[in-house]
């Protein structure tokens, strides 16, 4: 690991100032926080687009950390929504999310002076359908954590080191993501989505998913979860309710990454960098 | 086969594997495909191991179904 960390700190030297796309998720958190100690806060801005995909959560995850550990931190609108081809649903919509965020956050880092843009993409990341790595290639973003082939792993146990409360935070991707493609985006939907998960959060899940099916919400949980899931299966089911589905089932598969993605076929898939 | 033909199999199948699955429905919501929902006996649910898990949900996926999940709600009534 000692190489890849050294490595990481001569890639972020060499950014001389750094502006971070900011989710609140784990590899974004680790990147700015990391970044903030090897160039000095006054040269790195962690920056979060806020928008109807963005977990409410995720949005406090990215404040708090900015303010228990003085980053410097902006929260600035993008609206993916309004932009036809993203609503729509594609198996490439990430990539219309991340153009619109990286066109914003690049204007941003002109205007502000900060020489690169950069996003928080690790080494694990690499082989996974990602359409909206074509976007950050697009406008010259750079990936330190993966370019210093550092794992989700890795990145965990360094931001343990460093005291950072995203450790051991399960991936938290965009609530678009629980919307099967074809099936549109919209701000209702995503409402919806938001409110089921933050009611089993409530409960006491933490790595899950509630995938949109119309009126039928399907829940994935992670395999360390589905007793207590299966404990819990009548208030899970009445939270779930509350938040308007007419009915929920427990996926026997239990929790997977990108499970919508798996009706996707080989020419659909795209890769970091752009590769299909 | 028709969809309540291949449900009626699986069904079949399961029972001859042991499984103690009470109802099994095949439903078409928004972009899922066929999901089937099946619904175990209390006694069963709270035995459910991953590799009954795993069964259950391969023999109605090789009978058509995209997802398979448990039916949270009690039953009615």
């Amino acid at each position: 690991v000692e190489p890849k960390r050294q490595r990481l700190v001569e890639i972020v030297e060499a950014c001389e100032s750094l502006l971070v796309g900011y989710s609140g998720g784990v590899d974004s958190v680790f990147l700015a926080a990391v970044s903030a100690r090897i160039l000095g806060a006054d040269r790195v801005l962690a920056v979060t687009g806020k928008s109807a995909s963005l977990p409410s959560w995720m949005e406090d995850t990215a404040r708090d950390v900015a303010e228990r550990f003085g980053l410097p931190w902006l929260e600035v609108p993008t609206n993916e929504l309004a932009d036809g081809r993203y609503a729509a649903n594609p198996s490439d919509r990430c990539y219309y999310c991340k153009a619109e965020l990286w066109s914003v956050l690049r204007t941003l880092a002109d205007e502000r002076g900060f020489r690169t843009v950069a996003d928080g993409a690790n080494a694990d990341d690499v082989g996974d359908h990602r359409p909206g790595g074509r976007a950050a290639a697009e406008f010259g973003v750079r990936s330190p954590l993966l370019e210093a082939g550092l794992t989700k792993a890795e990145i965990r146990a360094w931001s343990r080191e460093l005291g950072l409360p995203t450790w051991d935070q399960p991936a938290a991707p965009c609530l678009a993501s629980r919307i099967p493609y074809g099936i549109g985006v919209t701000e209702a939907r995503l409402r919806q989505i938001e409110a089921a998960e933050l009611a089993l959060r409530g409960l006491g899940l933490r790595d899950f998913r509630v995938r949109h099916h119309g009126s039928f919400a399907r829940l994935e949980v992670a395999s360390s979860e589905w007793a207590f899931a299966l404990e819990r299966r009548g208030a899970i089911a009445d939270a779930i309710r509350a938040a308007g589905y007419a009915r929920a089932g427990l996926d026997l598969q239990g929790y997977r990454r990108g499970a919508l993605n798996e009706v996707l076929r080989p020419d659909q898939l795209v890769q970091i960098g752009g590769s299909r | 086969m028709k969809p309540h033909a291949e449900r009626d199999a699986a069904a079949a199948r399961l029972r001859e594997m042991g499984a103690a699955v009470e109802t099994i429905e095949w439903l078409d919501p928004e972009g899922a495909g066929t999901l089937a929902t099946v619904r175990l006996p209390e006694s069963a649910l709270a035995a459910l191991s991953v590799e009954t898990r795993d069964r259950i949900a391969a023999v109605l996926r090789e009978h058509g179904a995209r997802y398979v999940v448990l039916e949270l709600d009690p039953p009615a009534g």
